[in-house]
């Protein structure tokens, strides 16, 4: 009975992480090629999720449809968001802090738009977009959401690898994380690139939109959780996609472990301190290289 | 340049000067599909003097608009709108008619001060249409007792309307039952009717509503001899209880109790469900529409009890319900039951003062309401400025509809 | 007459805040989403010393600033040799911590519900001087050493090693400023609104600071204070477009980082800019 309990709560936690890593691995594309946090990318989270939510309320479309619609939406407003917020001051090499400021009035913004249009009602994905609610493996639960996120997550992390590995625009895409300025040098399409950059990381976002939606309640504020990718991100190191993955999984774990001994009240405090220690005694993050502010 | 700064900082004192010396037009009725109308009163453009017409009274609506808590506080707005629409059509309140003057509070607390300030300093209303959210209300008490324009509104805690000496705030009233009563009367339906004796508690220590109810909750078992096994916590905007409801339903309670806002009622519900809970699920007056199918599982929601405003089975009501939801296209939440009442109180008091339209004589006259007939039911408005003995409608949901049971008070069922 | 000294008196206050940001964010580019929560903890502390143990209100102010200086070290020393996102994380981080501990130590801070019966006692007179104040502090150290190193660091952070500034020594400094410009903005809100509660030190406030800071100039003590005026004016001029207000600001303050990336004001420093009201001087171009 014990140790049932701890099993689903593990289940619990690996569930939490599922949707956090897939908004930690679209989040982190930006920080690894721009290396600032874009939390515009709440933004597109939200918008997403919405335009969704539409898709399945006034189309009535079935589950895949309505996911690739999630994914269309994030990635046209990644690219908005590109050449609204970040395009002047790329060019003009602005320092780290405008970055911060510029991502961050933008999520506001896409916020606000959001209440503006749909702060005057609760919504909700309908119910019938996933047929089996949950999963049961013996005695314990999964929801069949967190198991299609999980694989989501494992399919994007996979193809994303490979686009990354094994083609041109990927090598390109790498190339830039190194350095823009110097894969701008060998000729290649800088600002192509960053585009590029957005428009996965909006496709990332879309798709991470429409499946916490799924699982949530549609506020505007939804973009919010952003900050899980922000915190996976920035713990996960630089340079490492995996180490974002794990770092997320790790967030949701100690987040459920934490509530599950002393609460939700708490939590927040006992995170920070490890949240603190772990960036002084591992300050690379679980899997990337050191780095340097930009001078 | 320069010169284009020295006109932008002349054009921003300009606006700020006039805007400030301008009493602020009302705003037109909101509906649901166009954005707020603005009044003719452009910023720079030479405006109209809106000055307090001898044929309006003016009533002060003190709403969050733009906030986290806007969908909560719109149902007030258009409660009291179609109540005015009514009252205007059939000529107003003693040859006047009657006009909405809103202020968007941005669920700051700060913002609110300002905002009625404003409302009884600028534009002169009074009496102020209050709202559903007691941290504001506990913020504008002090400043209602100085400024002396009362307010009546959904702030349900406490301290929002009683002062820490137990006196009443003198202009603040409460148009629906407290946390308290509505947690005690649950609390005590559920040890007579449902039989609970191992409840557990699941709720939002950062909202007070939330806290309130679930307290008030957990006092009126254990006065019965009940117990609540186990507490749970979580915070705005948590979407995955999974953790806490695993950690509660391992040590088997008869019942969950979990006050919270309609957001997060269907997702307690489903998650509960899925992790294999099988008993009562038990909750506050914001379960519909949301918890309610088509939101939610009807397999998940097939346990559940909560007090509700109103009984919805009213034929009466069914009127008024349909009537809203064209005009705004949403369905009524326990806001627009309530607020309705609470504007209804504003609009007894108003009639009562004839021509006297001060805040002393509509003070005075909120006092005195006895045997008001609101959606809610009769009652009157007793000394700690709460409505006396206001029974609430028990609900139950069967095959995902809300479905009548029975009247309750914490003494026990109401015949 | 009520009206006017309200709104006044909390910009006032809000103000003060910004001072520190524009100190810490402005100055020096350091991102913190957590500067809010050191209102909170001035806030707090001050009126759980004042309402609950009946200390005198100068001995608490005092008492609140000192409390925050000393939590300010710690988190400066913990995350003020990381990486800038750390920072910001961590900031972000504290803030929540902070945050999860006014509402669960319910037997002090009031929890959900918030701290109520705080007595009026900061006038407008007070929050007025307390303004003053800080913008003297504020041009104090930016016409200092200190200050200049700010730009030195910020601008190039290696070279300014090289030449001698102690970097995590100045950032500390700064951090502990900041930090306690808002705690004590805190006191002086929470002894004015007479009741405080969790949601009014959230990260989002802090955000909301550092656009002011990045609106009016962060490099332009008089351009924050001008920006600080208009942003914090505005939402009572522009009252009857409430819902679009927001999205104006964010609009504006995008529009003002990619083309006037100094804020609207500048650089400029107010005896130019009073000279150039009456002048026909060209302005250089940015």
């Amino acid at each position: 009975m014990e140790f049932r309990l701890v099993l689903q709560q593990i289940i619990n936690g690996l569930s939490l992480g599922a949707i956090y890593s897939l908004i930690a691995v679209g989040f982190a594309m930006i920080f690894n090629i721009l290396k600032f946090s874009n939390f515009a990318h709440g933004g597109v989270l939200g918008f997403s999720a919405y335009a969704g939510f539409l898709a399945a309320t006034k189309l009535g479309l079935p589950l895949f449809p309505v996911i690739l619609v999630g994914m269309l939406t994030g990635a046209v407003t990644a690219i908005i968001i590109e050449f609204i917020a970040f395009r002047w001051i790329r060019k003009r090499n602005g320092q780290l802090v405008y970055f911060f400021v510029t991502s961050i009035t933008m999520l506001m913004l896409l916020q606000q738009i959001l209440i503006i249009y749909f702060g005057k009602a609760f919504d909700y994905y309908p119910i019938t977009l996933i047929k089996t609610k949950v999963v049961h493996l013996g005695e314990l639960t999964i929801a069949t959401n967190y198991i299609l996120t999980l694989i989501a997550t494992v399919l994007a992390f996979s193809l994303l690898t490979w686009v990354l590995k094994k083609t041109k625009v990927g090598i390109a895409i790498r190339a830039a994380s190194n350095d823009l300025v110097a894969t701008g040098l060998m000729g290649i399409n800088a600002d192509f690139i960053v585009l590029a950059t957005f428009a996965v990381s909006g496709m990332l976002g879309g798709l991470s939109g429409v499946l916490y939606g799924l699982s949530a309640s549609l506020t505007p504020q939804i973009g919010q959780i952003v900050v899980k990718g922000f915190i996976a991100s920035v713990l996960g190191g630089l340079g490492s996609l995996t180490g974002v993955a794990i770092a997320a999984f790790a967030l949701g774990l100690i987040e459920v472990f934490l509530i599950a001994t002393i609460g939700s009240g708490l939590s927040p405090v006992v995170i920070f301190f490890i949240m603190v220690v772990f960036l002084l005694v591992r300050p690379q993050g679980v899997a990337g290289q050191s780095f340097v502010d930009k001078a | 340049m320069k010169k284009f700064y020295k006109i932008m900082i002349a054009a921003f004192v300009l606006m700020f000067l006039i805007a400030a010396c301008t009493p602020a037009t009302a705003d037109e009725p909101v509906v649901e599909e166009t954005e707020v109308v603005a009044p003719e009163t452009g910023e720079e453009a030479s405006e109209e003097e809106v000055v307090e017409e001898p044929e309006y009274i003016l009533i002060g609506n003190l709403q969050d608009e733009t906030g986290g808590m806007a969908v909560l506080s719109t149902p007030l707005t258009y409660a009291a709108t179609m109540k005015i629409e009514e009252i205007n059509a059939a000529g107003g309140i003693n040859g006047r008619l009657l006009k909405l003057v809103t202020y968007d509070t941005r669920s700051d607390v700060t913002e609110a001060i300002n905002a009625y300030t404003r409302m009884v300093e600028q534009d002169q209303v009074p009496v102020v249409l209050g709202p559903p959210i007691s941290n504001i209300g506990i913020a504008v008490a002090p400043v209602a007792e100085e400024l002396q324009v009362p307010i009546v509104g959904l702030f349900m805690v406490e301290s929002a309307f009683k002062q820490e000496s137990g006196e009443p705030w003198t202009y603040m009233f409460l148009g629906q039952n407290s946390d308290v009563t509505q947690g005690s009367i649950m609390g005590q339906y559920s040890y007579d009717q449902l039989n609970v004796r191992r409840s557990a508690l699941l709720y939002n220590n950062q909202n007070s509503y939330s806290a309130g109810i679930g307290m008030a909750y957990k006092a009126q078992l254990e006065a019965n001899g009940a117990e609540v096994i186990i507490e749970e916590t979580y915070a705005w905007g948590d979407q995955d209880f999974r953790a806490q409801l695993t950690k509660i339903i391992a040590e088997d309670p008869d019942s969950i109790f979990f006050p919270g806002y309609p957001a997060e009622i269907p997702l307690i519900l489903a998650q509960a469900y899925e992790l294999g809970y099988e008993g009562l699920m038990l909750s506050d007056n914001s379960v519909p529409p949301t918890g309610l199918s088509p939101n939610t599982d009807p397999e998940a929601n097939k346990n559940c009890y909560y007090p509700y405003g109103i009984n919805p089975e009213d034929p009466e009501l069914q009127a008024w319900v349909a009537e809203y939801e064209e005009k705004f296209g949403v369905a009524p939440l326990a806001q627009s039951f309530s607020g309705a009442d609470a504007f209804g109180l504003i609009v007894t008091a108003l009639e009562a003062c004839g021509d006297d339209i001060s805040s002393e004589c509509i003070t005075a006259e909120l006092n005195n309401i006895k045997g008001y007939e609101g959606f809610q039911g009769t009652f009157d408005m007793a000394a700690d400025h709460q409505p006396s003995s206001l029974p609430m409608a028990m609900m139950k949901i069967v095959d995902g509809a809300q479905v009548f049971d029975m009247w309750y008070l914490t003494s026990g069922a109401v015949e | 007459m009520a009206y006017y000294l309200t709104v006044s008196t909390s910009i006032a206050i809000v103000l003060i805040s910004v001072m520190g940001t524009h100190l810490l964010t402005g100055m020096n580019g350091m991102f913190s989403l957590g500067q809010a929560a050191f209102m909170g903890l001035g806030a707090y502390t001050a009126s759980i010393l004042v309402v609950t143990f009946g200390v005198p209100f100068p001995i608490a102010v005092v008492a609140s600033i000192l409390v925050t200086l000393v939590v300010a070290y710690f988190v400066g020393f913990a995350t003020l040799r990381i990486r800038q996102d750390f920072f910001a994380l961590a900031l972000f981080g504290f803030g929540q911590a902070m945050i999860g501990l006014f509402t669960e130590l319910v037997q002090l801070t009031g929890g959900a519900h918030g701290f109520t019966n705080i007595p009026r006692i900061t006038t407008p007179t007070l929050a007025f001087v307390s303004l003053a104040v800080v913008i003297f502090i504020v041009w104090s150290i930016r016409r200092s050493h200190f200050g200049r190193d700010s730009l030195a660091i910020r601008g190039n952070d290696m070279a300014a090693k090289s030449s001698g500034i102690d970097i995590f020594k100045h950032r500390m400094v700064i951090f502990m400023i900041s930090s306690a410009f808002a705690a004590y903005a805190g006191v002086l809100l929470a002894f004015y609104n007479r009741y405080i509660d969790s949601n009014s030190f959230g990260w989002m406030i802090s955000v909301t600071w550092i656009i002011i800071v990045f609106f009016g100039g962060r490099d332009s003590l008089i351009g924050t204070l001008l920006g600080g005026v208009i942003l914090l004016v505005l939402p009572e001029v522009l009252r009857f477009a409430s819902e679009w207000r927001i999205t104006l600001y964010c609009i504006t303050i995008l529009f003002i980082i990619n083309v006037m990336p100094k804020g609207l004001f500048g650089s400029i420093k107010l005896p130019k800019f009073v000279k150039q009201l009456f002048t026909k001087k060209q302005q250089e171009a940015e």
